[in-house]
């Protein structure tokens, strides 16, 4: 019961993009089209759910070693950069078609908030493997969801005609992000 | 130097010079940081016994944990003697599990000390029950509560809270005189 | 006036929360407060203006294969060193409620951003001039936008416990303290800034189509 309160607080009730302002910089930024949006999302929970492994056992390494306060983000950010470097190399020699239609998303998650910040928080909240695993699994797909209806949302309001000038673009993409936030503040009445 | 080395022998050095740089800074930050969290920490305790200089923490055993009690300590002054214990009570009463009503009660010189309310659970049931609880003279009614008693046929909320205390009374009673002096 | 137009660069005409959109996440996560929003864009100047100098200096001996994970160390580490003199020597009370964003800073797109575009690429006094730029820019858009939150979603200003309320609370929108006003209050703000920019740029170019039609 405590992997469904994980799962569904992660997914709905704080969700990393509205609730708790993560990610914002890809959100709205390949937020234009629907098909860029579920390539990001479909590399980033590849990425969330690989990288967090990894950190979750290097942070056991890192507590062992005692060094675990200081050196703790280098290495996480490390280890992210160059897993997403190795994953793009294994991406294109091995599956092209999916390297190319990822495009210039892939290296972009690198900076993305979620990764690390998943990271951090596995560290934080002590969770064992199986915790990590429904963590990391959640919150990465509780971002493709929100990333994939915002850019339904952001084609209709791109194509409207009579938007403002100076609300075009990012900035009526902000206040429809406030609403979507309102609505998602509707799942975090829930505890289990 | 082909590149094969060059590259990794850069990283190295790089990586080596932050880590080094960084554990120089954790060395000059990390008793500062841990000062800061003894003293937020005990302040909390404080209010409770003034000279409390030293505190350690208890593994509660299963009967205060029905009685609904969740942590416990031993209070030590500055000479490494024992003071009191102190016990934070989580007490399920009328307001149900989501709201609980929260203290914490010290125990010194073999009666109750004195209780700081953390939260009476947003019921109005709980507060009026603190106040009660405060009789005419600060903490006179809890004096009374006999150890181990539940009176029958009263509130949940005051059977709830009884049953706590008098645990507490009754874990305090059997071991207060015989507490070692304070060790790191 | 070289140096005075990168200045300018970072806190007008590429601002990066209100122009380029970069280092969203601590614009809408810090800003339920002013003393928050201080306290990060304190810390921001902190990494990007040091990573910058650090960066520029060392630009001519990085190998260029290995350039983007050195830059990582190195801002990481400079990120590590500020959170932990943040930890031992700033209120511990900022530093609950910025919370992860002081870590986050590390995979803030600013600072690697200006560290492959600007430091890299220029001597150090530039280099410097640039990170203040950009840093003012970003601090005088998450200040806005604190002190637009906090006004009007809680009626009061604060500062180190201390409180003044300015509107009563009753009157307050409490819609802008919460999660979904951080998006609709830089919304309206970013809105407001392409406004205003959009105003200066027509009125620049009346006036060059006037001079130009004058001198004919």
């Amino acid at each position: 019961m405590e992997l469904f309160g994980i799962a569904f607080a992660a997914l709905l009730g704080s969700n990393i993009i509205l609730s708790r302002f993560l990610g914002i910089c890809p959100f709205l930024g390949v937020s234009k089209k629907s098909s860029s949006a579920i390539g990001m999302g479909l590399a980033l929970i590849a990425v969330v759910i690989l990288s967090s492994l990894i950190c979750y056992g290097l942070d056991k390494l890192l507590v062992l070693l005692e060094m675990q306060s200081y050196l703790e983000l280098v290495v996480f950010i490390l280890v992210i950069a160059s897993f997403v470097q190795l994953l793009e190399f294994f991406l294109k020699k091995y599956i092209p078609s999916l390297y190319k239609s990822l495009g210039v998303y892939l290296p972009l998650i690198t900076t993305n908030c979620v990764v690390l910040q998943v990271c951090l928080d596995l560290v934080s909240r002590e969770y064992n493997l199986l915790q990590t695993l429904v963590y990391s699994l959640s919150v990465s797909v509780g971002y493709m969801i929100v990333i994939v209806i915002f850019s339904h949302i952001r084609t209709r309001l791109d194509n409207s005609q009579n938007m403002p000038k100076a609300f075009k673009g990012n900035a009526i993409a902000l206040i429809t992000a406030g609403l979507m936030a309102m609505a998602f503040m509707a799942f975090s009445g829930f505890s289990f | 130097m082909n590149k094969l080395i060059k590259l990794p022998l850069f990283l190295g050095v790089v990586g080596c010079l932050c880590g080094g740089v960084l554990s120089l800074t954790n060395y000059f930050t990390a008793e500062k940081i841990k000062k800061d969290e003894d003293r937020r920490a005990n302040a909390a305790y404080i209010i409770h016994f003034s000279n409390l200089a030293h505190r350690k923490d208890v593994q509660v055993n299963e009967t205060l944990v029905n009685g609904g009690i969740v942590s416990k300590l031993y209070a030590y002054d500055e000479s490494n003697e024992y003071i009191g214990s102190i016990y934070t009570i989580s007490a399920v009463g009328y307001a149900g599990k989501q709201n609980p009503i929260k203290f914490t009660i010290s125990f010194s010189d073999g009666k109750p000390h004195h209780y700081v309310e953390l939260g009476h659970g947003e019921s109005s049931q709980g507060a009026a029950f603190m106040t009660w609880l405060k009789g005419d003279n600060n903490g006179d009614r809890l004096s009374n509560l006999e150890a181990g008693k539940t009176e029958t046929g009263s509130s949940i909320t005051y059977s709830a809270v009884n049953l706590a205390v008098s645990t507490c009374l009754a874990d305090y009673l059997a071991e207060y005189t015989s507490i070692p002096a304070y060790t790191e | 006036m070289k140096k005075l137009k990168i200045f300018l660069n970072g806190l007008i005409y590429e601002n990066p929360t209100l122009v380029i959109f970069l280092g969203m996440c601590p614009a809408l996560g810090t800003t339920n407060k002013v003393e928050n929003a201080l306290y990060m864009s304190l810390c921001v100047l902190a990494v990007l203006l040091l990573s910058n100098i650090i960066i520029s200096l060392i630009r001519k001996i990085v190998p260029n294969e290995v350039r983007i994970p050195v830059y990582i160390i190195i801002i990481a580490t400079l990120v590590s060193i500020v959170d932990m003199l943040f930890h031992a020597y700033l209120p511990y009370n900022v530093y609950q409620s910025l919370g992860s964003f002081i870590s986050l800073i590390v995979v803030n797109c600013i600072i690697l951003g200006r560290a492959e575009s600007f430091a890299n690429k220029n001597n150090v006094l530039d280099s410097i001039i640039d990170a203040l730029g950009f840093a003012c820019g970003f601090a005088v858009a998450i200040i806005v936008v604190a002190f637009f939150r906090e006004l009007i979603g809680t009626g009061a200003l604060s500062w180190a416990g201390h409180s003044l309320q300015i509107i009563p609370k009753n009157y307050a929108i409490s819609l802008f303290a919460s999660n979904s006003g951080a998006f609709i209050a830089l919304g309206l703000v970013v809105a407001l800034y392409s406004f205003v920019m959009n105003v200066v740029k027509d009125n620049k170019k009346t006036k060059a189509a006037k001079t130009a039609s004058e001198s004919k």
